[in-house]
C-alpha cells in the first residue's frame, strides 16, 4: 500500500502538466517577409514575398504578396526584375497527378509535380529571368511594397565537390525499420571557413508555396570539427530539424539527388536559428529566443541567401 | 572628453583621500575610546549535542555582544558585579551572576527547548538585532527551516531561504534565486567557508544541503562585512553540524525525492566529536516506474522508459580540541548528480557534482583576540555526453579553486572592536573539452584554453560604540585579482565578432591586475532599547561569472573567469532600515530599503554561439543592471502561533550596450511584489501544524509577437528581450508532523504535506512549439509544475 501511494505521488511530481496558453502583446502589425534563393544551378530562381501573423490572430494569414516590385542585382552589372508566378496547374492525362511547368533559362521545359494540389496558391511568388548565380560574386535583392522597401545582400560561397556517395543500411529504434541513408564523402578546404547544407535538392516552388507543409529534410554543418577529409557523413548528421527518426529519406530504388550546398556565414547562422526553434521553444532551460538574423533590411523576415551547389544523382541502393 | 578623463581621475584621488582620512580619524578615536573593565569571554555550547552555537547574544551590564561563527564570544563588562544573560533561538534563556577580579573565561552550555513544553517564557534575542551591527543579514535554523511545509516534502535549505524578503528565483519552485535584482551568479554560497559551484541537484529543484547535516544557513544581502567579498548580490554561509560529542546519535528519514541517513558521536566524549551524513535520490526510477504504469494510468502516457535521474550528498566532519584554546575542525563534502530524463531530452545527459573540504583551526588567542585559520579546497566538475550517432562527443569542464584565510576577531574595549585578515586563493577554471565517444564520431577532439587565477585580500573592520546611540562599523577590504597565462587572449574589431589579432602568455605570466577596493560603511543609532535605524554603504567586486543562456541555468553552463576581455562586475550599494521589536520581544519588525548599481554585468547577444567557443568574450556584453526596492519583515517569536510575513516591492532592469537595441530591460526575475506568510503552530506535544502562502508578480520572458512562413514551415519572432510579464503566481501549502511519543529513545515523525491546496496553475514556462508533420502550426502552451501535490516523509532518530 505504502509502495503504490508512493508511486502515485511521485508521479504527480513529475508529471509536469501543460495549459494551452494565449499571449497578448500590442504590436500587431504584420511584418513583410521573404524567402529565396540564388544558386549556381540554372535559373530560373523563385522567391516569396508574403506578411506574418502577428500573435493572438488564430488563423494564420500568411498572405502572399502579388503586387510587390521584386529586383535582384549582382555585382557585374546584370539586374533582373522579377515576375509573378502564376502556372496553369493541369492534371497528367495518364497517371492522373497534378503538375505544372516551368521554363528553364535554356528553353527546356521542366515539370514539377504539384505537391498540394487543389490548394495551391502561388500568390507572392516570383522569378528571375535573366540573373545566374556564379560562386563569388555578390546579389542585392530590392523589395518595394506599399510604402515599405527591404533590402538585403549575400555573397555566394564556394562549395566543396561531392566525391562519392553511399547509401549505408540504418536501422530505426523507434519501430527497427530498416532504411538506407545516403553518406557523402568529400575534401574539406581546411583553409577557409566553410559552411554548408546538405539536402536532397527538393525544388524550391512547392516550399515556397504558403499551404506547403512537409518535414525540413535537410541539415546544416559548421566545417569546425570536421577532417581535411570527409570520410562518410550521412546527410542528416549536421544540425537538422527533425531527428535522426523523423528523417525523410529516398526509398530503395528510386533515383535520389543528394547536394551540398554553401551557406554564406549568414545564412548558417539564420538556418541555425530557425532549427533552434523547433529545438529551443523559450522554455525555462533554454536560451532567451530571439527573432532568427535577418539580412534583410525594414523590421522584414526571413532571409535572401545565395548558394553554389555540389550534387550528384544516384540510384539508391545499397 | 579629455576634460572629463582627467576630472574622474580626480574624483577617484579624492575618493581614496576621504577613504583613508576617514580610516584615520576612525583608528584614532578606537583608542581613545578604550576604557576598563574585566573581560569575560568563552564557547557557547548546546548543552545536548556539544555542538557550538553561533549567534548567541550575550548580555552584561551596558554590553551586548554576539557569539561568533564558532560559538566563541568576548564582553567587557565595566561593573564588577554583572548579571550575564546568553539567550538565542530554540534555546532556553541562561542567566549567569558574576562578581569579576580578573579576566575570566566563563564557558557556557545552553538547553534546547523542548517542543512538548507548552510555553517557555522567552525573552527573545534580548534585542539582538537592534544592538548587533548588522543589516540586510537573516539567519535560519534548521530547526526553524524543517518547521515549515516544504515542496513535496523534500526540506530544503535553499528555497527555504525564499521566504525571506529580497529574494527571488525566475521560476518558482526552482533554487536558482536573485537577490535584490542581482543575477544567480552573484551569490557566494559557502559550506563551512568552502566555495560551491552549482549548490543544486536535479536542474535546480533540490539544493545540495542534506538537511540533517546542516545546522544553520545565514544571509547577507547588504552591509557585508569585510571579511567577506567576491560576488555581488549575497553570502549565504551554511554551516554543517559537528555532531553530537555526548552519545551516539542515528537518524534518517524517507522521503519522495530522497532518503537520508546519519551517524553522529563523541569521539571523545565531551571534547571531540563526528558526524557522517548521507542522502541518495533515485528520481529517474520513479519516472520508469510511472513509465511501467502508464498502460494502467492514462495520466501517465507521457512518460518514456530508461530515464536515468539520480543524485547524492555525503557530508562529514569532525573536530578535535587542541587544547583549552585550540580546536581543529575538519570537513569534507562530495555530491554528484547525473540527469539523463527522457521526457526532457533523449538526446543527451548531464553530469555534474561538486567536492569540498575544509581544515580550520580556532585560536583564542587572549581572552580578547580569536583567530581562525582555514585552508578550504573546492571542486566543480560538469559534463555533457551527447548520444547522437556520428556526432556523439562528452564534453567536459571544471573548475577548481583552493584558498587559504586567516581571520581575526580583536575585542580592544566594550567600545571597539576590530576585525582584520587575509585570504590568498587559487583558481583553475578548465572551460570545456570535447572528445569523440567512439571511432564512428566525425567530432575531433578539442579544448579551449584553460584560466588560471590567484586572487588576494586583505581586510579590516572597526567597530565602534561611539555614544549609546551610535554605533559605526567601517571597513575596507582590498582584493588584488590576476590572471595568468599560458594563455592566448584576442582582440576584437569594434562590432565584429570575429577575432582579429591575438597575444601569447606565457605560464604563470601575468596577463591582467585588476586592484579593487572596497569600502564598507554602517551606522547603526540606537533610538531605544528596542529600536534602531541604521544606514549602510557596500562596494563588491566579482572576477568570476557564469554565462547562463537561461532563466534557470543549466549544470552545463560555463564558468567565466575575468581577464583582458572579460572585466570584472562591481557592485553600489545603499541600503537604510528601520528595526523596531515589541510586546516584550514577541514581536521582531524592520522595514529596510536598498539602491543597487551594478557595472560590468553580462548577457548573451542574440543567437549567441557559446558552445566550446575560446573566444567567448565575443558573444557576451556587459552593462549596467540597477535594482531598488523595499523590504518589509514581521517576525512572531513566542506565542501559540510563530512564524514571519516577508514583503518586497522592488525594480530591477539591465542596460547593455548591444542587447535589445540598446533599450533598457528588465531582468527575468524582476517581481514587483512578492509576499510570503509563514506560519507554525505545535497543536500539543504531538501534533505540529505549518502552512505557507505565497504571492508573486510574474516573471519576465521573451514571447513570440508573431509568426511567419519560410519554405512551408512556420517560425516565432519576438518581443524585446523578457518583454512579456507571465500571470502571478500563488499558492497555499499545508503541512502537519506527528512526533512520536518522548518515552522512548526510537524517535520518529511522520510528515504530512499537501503543496498547492487550491490547485492553482501557476505558469513555470511558457513555450511554442512547432508541430514536426504540419510545420505551419505552432502551438503556444503553458506548463506548471503540479496541480494539489501531496506527501508523505517519515524521519526517525534513535
Amino acid at each position: 500500500m505504502n509502495k503504490l501511494f508512493f508511486i502515485f505521488i511521485s508521479a504527480l511530481l513529475l508529471f509536469s502538466c501543460t495549459d494551452n496558453f494565449t499571449i497578448k502583446t500590442e504590436d500587431s502589425d504584420a511584418r513583410i517577409v521573404f524567402a529565396g534563393a540564388i544558386t549556381n544551378e540554372e535559373g530560373p530562381y523563385f522567391v516569396r514575398v508574403s506578411l506574418s501573423t502577428p500573435s493572438g490572430n488564430k488563423v494564420s494569414a500568411n498572405t502572399g504578396i502579388a503586387d510587390a516590385l521584386v529586383i535582384i542585382s549582382d555585382n557585374k552589372g546584370c539586374v533582373d526584375t522579377l515576375k509573378a508566378f502564376s502556372p496553369t496547374i493541369e492534371v497528367h492525362p495518364k497517371w492522373f497527378f497534378e503538375y505544372f511547368t516551368i521554363k528553364k533559362y535554356s528553353g527546356v521545359v521542366d515539370t514539377i509535380n504539384s505537391s498540394s494540389s487543389y490548394s495551391s496558391d502561388f500568390r507572392g511568388v516570383y522569378y528571375t529571368t535573366k540573373i545566374k548565380g556564379t560562386p563569388g560574386n555578390k546579389y542585392t535583392l530590392h523589395v518595394k511594397y506599399k510604402d515599405k522597401i527591404v533590402m538585403a545582400t549575400d555573397s555566394m560561397p564556394n562549395v566543396a565537390i561531392i566525391d562519392s556517395v553511399k547509401f549505408l543500411t540504418r536501422t530505426l529504434s523507434k519501430d527497427g525499420d530498416h532504411f538506407l541513408a545516403p553518406y557523402i564523402y568529400f575534401k574539406e578546404p581546411r583553409n577557409e571557413k566553410n559552411y554548408y547544407m546538405m539536402d536532397f535538392g527538393d525544388d524550391d516552388i512547392n516550399g515556397l508555396i504558403s499551404d506547403a507543409s512537409r518535414v525540413w529534410s535537410f541539415s546544416i554543418l559548421d566545417d569546425e570539427y570536421l577532417p581535411a577529409y570527409v570520410n562518410g557523413l550521412n546527410i542528416d548528421d549536421g544540425i537538422s530539424p527533425v531527428s535522426d527518426e523523423d528523417f525523410y529519406y529516398p526509398s530503395a530504388g528510386s533515383m535520389a539527388t543528394i547536394r551540398l550546398l554553401s551557406l554564406s556565414p549568414g545564412a548558417y547562422n539564420f538556418y541555425k536559428s530557425v532549427i533552434s526553434q523547433f529545438e529551443n521553444d523559450g522554455g525555462a532551460y533554454t536560451p532567451s529566443p530571439t527573432s532568427p538574423p535577418s539580412n534583410l533590411s525594414g523590421n522584414a523576415l526571413g532571409f535572401f541567401r545565395t548558394s553554389a551547389v555540389s550534387e550528384r544523382k544516384v540510384f539508391v541502393k545499397e | 572628453m579629455y576634460f572629463l578623463k582627467i576630472k574622474s581621475k580626480k574624483l577617484l584621488k579624492l575618493k581614496y583621500q576621504s577613504i583613508i582620512k576617514s580610516t584615520v580619524f576612525i583608528l584614532l578615536l578606537s583608542s581613545s575610546l578604550s576604557a576598563s573593565g574585566y573581560t569575560v569571554s568563552g564557547i557557547i555550547c548546546d548543552s545536548k549535542t556539544g555542538e557550538k552555537l553561533p549567534g548567541v547574544g550575550v548580555l552584561g551590564g551596558s554590553s551586548g555582544v554576539v557569539s561568533n561563527s564558532y560559538g566563541f564570544y568576548t564582553a567587557t563588562i565595566k561593573e564588577r558585579k554583572a548579571t550575564l544573560n546568553y539567550s538565542c533561538v530554540g534555546f532556553e534563556m541562561k542567566v549567569i551572576d558574576v562578581d569579576l577580579h580578573a579576566d575570566t573565561v566563563i564557558n557556557v552550555m545552553l538547553s534546547p527547548l523542548n517542543i512538548s513544553l507548552k510555553e517557555v517564557i522567552v525573552t527573545g534575542d534580548m534585542n539582538k538585532n537592534i544592538s548587533a551591527n548588522v543589516m540586510g543579514t537573516q539567519r535560519i535554523s534548521i530547526a526553524e527551516i524543517k518547521r515549515l511545509p516544504a515542496l513535496a516534502g523534500e526540506v530544503d535549505v535553499l528555497r527555504s531561504l525564499q521566504s525571506l524578503p529580497g529574494i527571488a528565483v525566475a521560476n518558482e519552485g526552482t533554487n536558482s534565486f536573485s537577490v535584490r535584482g542581482g543575477s544567480y551568479d552573484q551569490n557566494l554560497i559557502i559550506l563551512d567557508e568552502a566555495v560551491l559551484y552549482n549548490p543544486n541537484h536535479a536542474l535546480s529543484f533540490v539544493s545540495t544541503f542534506n538537511p540533517d547535516a546542516v545546522q544553520s544557513a545565514e544571509i547577507i544581502k547588504s552591509a557585508f562585512p569585510a571579511q567577506y567579498g567576491g560576488r555581488l548580490s549575497s553570502i549565504v554561509d551554511i554551516r554543517m553540524r559537528e555532531g553530537n560529542n555526548q552519545e551516539y546519535k542515528v537518524n534518517g528519514g524517507v522521503g519522495l525525492i530522497s532518503s537520508r541517513l546519519s551517524v553522529e558521536g563523541p569521539l571523545k566524549k565531551g571534547e571531540s566529536s563526528f558526524i557522517v551524513s548521507g542522502r541518495y535520490s533515485n528520481a529517474g526510477s520513479i519516472a520508469n516506474m510511472a513509465a511501467n504504469l502508464n498502460s494502467i494510468i492514462p495520466a501517465l502516457n507521457d512518460f518514456k522508459k530508461g530515464n536515468e535521474v539520480s543524485f547524492y550528498d555525503l557530508n562529514a566532519k569532525t573536530n578535535f580540541r587542541l587544547s583549552n584554546y585550540s580546536r581543529l575542525y575538519v570537513s569534507a563534502y562530495s555530491g554528484k548528480d547525473h540527469f539523463y530524463l527522457k521526457n526532457f531530452s533523449d538526446n543527451y545527459s548531464l553530469d555534474w557534482g561538486n567536492n569540498a573540504a575544509t581544515i580550520r583551526l580556532n585560536n583564542i588567542l587572549s581572552p580578547t583576540i580569536f583567530s581562525n585559520t582555514t585552508l578550504a579546497y573546492s571542486h566543480y566538475s560538469y559534463s555533457y555526453y551527447l548520444k547522437s550517432d556520428v556526432r556523439n562527443f562528452l564534453w567536459k569542464a571544471n573548475m577548481s579553486n583552493l584558498q587559504f584565510k586567516n581571520d581575526i576577531e580583536h575585542t580592544l574595549s566594550d567600545n571597539v572592536a576590530m576585525k582584520y585578515g587575509l585570504s590568498f586563493g587559487y583558481l583553475h577554471n578548465s572551460p570545456g573539452t570535447i572528445t569523440p565517444i567512439n571511432e564512428q564520431s566525425v567530432i575531433t577532439a578539442a579544448s579551449m584554453q584553460n584560466r588560471n587565477s590567484i586572487e588576494s585580500a586583505v581586510y579590516w573592520e572597526t567597530e565602534l560604540n561611539i555614544s549609546p546611540i551610535l554605533n559605526i562599523k567601517g571597513g575596507c577590504r582590498l582584493v588584488a585579482f590576476s590572471s595568468l597565462g599560458p594563455l592566448t587572449t584576442y582582440t576584437y574589431n569594434q562590432g565584429n565578432k570575429q577575432p582579429v589579432d591575438s597575444t601569447v602568455y606565457s605560464a604563470r605570466q601575468v596577463t591582467k591586475t585588476y586592484l579593487q577596493p572596497e569600502p564598507r560603511l554602517l551606522l547603526n543609532f540606537k533610538l531605544s532599547d528596542i529600536s534602531a535605524v541604521k544606514l549602510s554603504y557596500s562596494k563588491m567586486h566579482q572576477n568570476i561569472h557564469l554565462l547562463s543562456n537561461s532563466n534557470i541555468g543549466m549544470p552545463t553552463d560555463i564558468w567565466a573567469s575575468v581577464d583582458r576581455n572579460i572585466t570584472p562586475e562591481s557592485s553600489d550599494q545603499f541600503s537604510a532600515g528601520y528595526y523596531h521589536n515589541s510586546t516584550d520581544n514577541m514581536f521582531e519588525t524592520f522595514a529596510e530599503v536598498y539602491y543597487k548599481k551594478m557595472d560590468g554585468v553580462i548577457d548573451f547577444i542574440d543567437n549567441a554561439n557559446v558552445f566550446m567557443n575560446d573566444a567567448i568574450s565575443s558573444q557576451i556584453k556587459s552593462g549596467v543592471a540597477k535594482s531598488y526596492g523595499m523590504e518589509l519583515f514581521i517576525k512572531k517569536k513566542t506565542g501559540k502561533v510563530k512564524g514571519w510575513l516577508s514583503y518586497t516591492l522592488s525594480k530591477t532592469w539591465n542596460k547593455i550596450e548591444g542587447i535589445n537595441n540598446n533599450q533598457s530591460y528588465p531582468a527575468a526575475y524582476d517581481k514587483r511584489h512578492n509576499l510570503k506568510l509563514m506560519m507554525y503552530t505545535d497543536l500539543n506535544s504531538r501534533y505540529t501544524l505549518s502552512s505557507s502562502f505565497a504571492y508573486i508578480s510574474g516573471s519576465n520572458l521573451t514571447v513570440p509577437l508573431g509568426s511567419f512562413q519560410y519554405y512551408g514551415a512556420s517560425f516565432n519572432y519576438y518581443t524585446e528581450r523578457n518583454g512579456y510579464k507571465t500571470p502571478p503566481f500563488h499558492e497555499l501549502n499545508l503541512s502537519l508532523t506527528r512526533h512520536s511519543s518522548n518515552k522512548h529513545k526510537w524517535k520518529s515523525e511522520w510528515i504530512f504535506s499537501i503543496n498547492n491546496v487550491y490547485s492553482r496553475h501557476n505558469v513555470f514556462s511558457i513555450y511554442t512549439r512547432a508541430d514536426k508533420y504540419d510545420l505551419t502550426k505552432a502551438k503556444t502552451s503553458m506548463l506548471y509544475l503540479y496541480g494539489v501535490l501531496p506527501s508523505v516523509t517519515y524521519n526517525f532518530s534513535f
